[in-house]
């Protein structure tokens, strides 16, 4: 936190007085204040926490653990859209109404995508051998 | 849907909560691509959702309803609400500005 000294200039005041106010600050410029990061755990000086190659305030936005190298946003930009509790599979999958079970595949970025990433989302998935 | 046509589907819908999943199990030889074939027929498409591997053909069997490719599209909660060969007329019945 800087603490940076009220200034006053003498030609407009009637009576000057010296004041502090306290600026919030970002440190390490990672997009979250430093008090907030003191509050999650992640370091105030350090833009990444967990070393996983994604600021701290990336992976917060984007609902992502800042303090899980294992857990951030994909190389390729998806829009991660998370549901709050993970829904329960039902039936084969090949019916309406069957809900789909997770599953990870490797993607073209050479990351696992995770269907549940998608869950709160609708989902256009096709599958195949094109050509 | 062409593979060329799942890229221009999503650029319609995108800003509707909508994302493309493409399970890719290979050319006809039936070797497993990696990601570099991955990445190769993204770009081929202009696809820039997630392209991922199906090895054994195993996603698609899982869901599978006997057409090729095989299609769903999922609600959120990873609900069905179609399966089967599908075009972009289905996805419109749900995203698009005549949706309820």
């Amino acid at each position: 936190m800087h603490r940076l000294p009220l200034l006053c200039l003498a030609p407009l005041c009637v009576a000057c007085a010296t004041a502090e106010i306290e600026v919030p600050t970002d440190a390490d410029h990672d997009g979250l204040l430093s008090d907030l990061e003191l509050e999650l755990g992640t370091d105030p000086d350090v833009a990444d926490s967990d070393g996983d190659g994604h600021s701290d305030g990336d992976e917060v936005s984007e609902g992502f653990d800042p303090l899980d190298v294992e857990d951030h946003p994909y190389l390729g930009g998806y829009p991660v859209n998370r549901c709050e509790t993970n829904p329960t599979p039902s039936g084969t999958g090949g019916e309406i109404g069957d809900v789909w079970a997770d599953f990870e595949a490797l993607d073209q970025y050479g990351e696992n995508v995770r269907l549940y990433d998608f869950c709160n989302s609708y989902v256009y998935f096709e599958a195949g051998s094109f050509t | 849907m062409t593979a060329g046509g799942l890229n221009q589907m999503y650029q319609t819908y995108k800003d509707k909560n909508f994302i493309i999943i493409a399970a890719y199990s290979g050319d006809f030889d039936y070797e497993l691509p990696d990601a570099d074939d991955l990445m190769d027929w993204a770009r081929e498409f202009g696809i820039t959702t997630p392209v991922i591997q199906d090895e054994g053909s195993r996603l698609y069997w899982r869901y599978g309803t006997g057409t090729t490719p095989q299609m769903a599209l999922l609600g959120p909660g990873m609900e069905v609400l179609e399966v089967g060969f599908l075009d972009e007329d289905v996805v419109e019945e749900y995203l698009g500005d005549g949706a309820e």
